[in-house]
């Protein structure tokens, strides 16, 4: 065997490991902005995951409806008394909308927090190695996707845009644990309670929502839905539900996990939101949840 | 021309540890362990033992990078990490070509040290939290279970193409 600690050899090996880290710590830091160079390997490669991927998840569909045969009798009992309730909930909501226009228009609000727009898109790759939580999507710049827009399925919120290139962008699942994306989110109940998504926990699968009032009621499985106040999302995707509470560490607020309603593993079509609402004329908060501003200077979406 | 299709199976492997092995994880039938697939760097192992440690190092680097660009973030980890195990892979004796044994314990312990490496660039910089022994048991032995399983299948072939690239160079 050569000696491969001769000192040439040595040098190299520690010149390219300087290298690395300067590269590492330079790209560390969220960059939405890509250099072309990245953007053509992206969209490029992503040419040949298209490619690839519908066929191989078209064979996966199919053994999962193979399976999903053998329910459908009992599925398809309950669905039918489903459809009832549901025709009276539409008739509901469309009371409510028509009556919450009306109000609108006497107030003389023109948009409002949950004001948004949909692009569906096709999931095109994920990354192999889970220590990123990210899927490729067939959508990207020419198609109006900006960075930090919402990602959710038809269950809920999955995640959001965070690097876009010509043809494709990337989305990071709200199961990446480390790098938190910060959400303001509320609670839905008599009264709106405000908190904060922060971060993820692997084992149990659920997110954290911390920095909730202390005196605020919470119960388990009450849902959880966006605030549209961090001026990204827009008001109203579904994110989970409230699985377990806890204090804080320090006792000023509360904490709890919520169970995301969306499936983080299994998708294929995916919605992108945009928020049309103009973030220039985002509603103060009410005085009591401002204390999120000293978070370090976190940003919440 | 066996180099070109040798390069072109690479870039396949590639594309299909990101979209269809992803469509068969494991965890997409719920259950916790991770097998990352690793199959670049595998044929990357058992490649440089064949062609030396310089082609290893070339091949490492390159795919690596284009693994960061397209499945990650940040720029260096893989690059770094593929280019180090092509290269320490291609200095070892040349009895390890011989014995397909001797080939299979390479990769296996390139394997080990390839994850190690990430799993400490990635906690070094604080991007990944977790525990060594959570990442042992739930990753790392699955990892290296799936990924041997295909270093079994591909290795006698590969090893007749290596040495048919090696012969068409040496001419």
């Amino acid at each position: 065997m050569p000696s491969f600690f001769s000192n040439k050899r040595l040098i190299f090996l520690l010149v390219s490991t300087i290298l690395m880290v300067v590269v590492v710590g330079l790209t560390l830091d969220e960059r939405p902005q890509l250099t072309w160079v990245e953007q053509f390997t992206r969209d490029s490669i992503g040419f040949f995951q298209m490619v690839v991927y519908k066929p191989a998840q078209g064979v996966a569909n199919f053994f999962a409806n193979m399976n999903e045969m053998k329910q459908v009798y009992s599925e398809n009992q309950k669905l039918k008394a489903h459809l009832q309730e549901n025709a009276k909930l539409m008739a509901k909501i469309k009371e409510l909308e028509t009556e919450n226009e009306s109000l609108r228009e006497t107030q003389e609000l023109q948009s409002s927090l949950s004001d948004f727009q949909l692009r569906s898109a096709q999931v095109i790759s994920r990354s192999p190695d889970r220590w990123y939580q990210q899927v490729t999507i067939d959508r990207g710049e020419k198609h109006g996707i900006e960075p930090n827009m919402a990602v959710m399925t038809a269950e809920g919120l999955i995640g959001r845009v965070n690097a876009v290139s010509q043809f494709t962008s990337t989305v990071e699942l709200i199961s990446n644990a480390n790098r938190a994306i910060h959400i303001s989110a509320v609670v839905q109940g008599e009264e709106n309670i405000y908190g904060v998504i922060e971060g993820y926990d692997a084992e149990q699968e659920a997110l954290y929502f911390r920095k909730i009032p202390k005196d605020a009621e919470l119960e388990e499985g009450q849902t959880v839905i966006t605030s549209g106040w961090g001026g990204v999302f827009p008001r109203g995707l579904f994110i989970g539900e409230i699985v377990e509470m806890m204090p804080d560490e320090y006792g000023l607020t509360q904490s709890a996990l919520i169970e995301p309603a969306a499936d983080l593993y299994e998708f294929q079509h995916v919605l992108v939101v945009e928020r049309t609402f103009d973030a220039g004329e985002i509603p103060p908060p009410p005085e009591e949840e401002t204390d999120e501003e000293d978070d370090g200077g976190a940003e919440a979406l | 021309m066996t180099r070109f299709l040798f390069i072109m199976t690479l870039f396949i492997l590639f594309i299909i540890e990101g979209t269809v092995v992803q469509v068969f994880a494991p965890d997409r039938w719920g259950l916790s362990i991770v097998m990352v697939p690793r199959f670049i760097v595998v044929i990357l192992i058992i490649s440089s033992l064949f062609l030396g440690r310089f082609q290893g190092l070339v091949l490492g680097f390159i795919f690596g990078l284009m693994y960061d660009v397209v499945y990650g973030n940040i720029l260096g980890v893989y690059a770094f990490s593929m280019a180090f195990i092509g290269y320490f892979s291609g200095v070892t004796f040349r009895i390890f070509q011989h014995n397909i044994f001797l080939i299979l314990a390479t990769v296996i312990v390139a394997l080990f040290v390839h994850e190690l490496i990430v799993y400490g660039i990635l906690t070094l910089v604080n991007f990944v939290v977790m525990d060594f022994e959570l990442f042992l048991m739930e990753k790392l032995i699955p990892t290296l279970v799936l990924n041997v399983i295909f270093a079994l299948l591909v290795s006698f072939p590969l090893r007749t193409i290596l040495v048919q690239m090696r012969e068409e160079e040496e001419k």
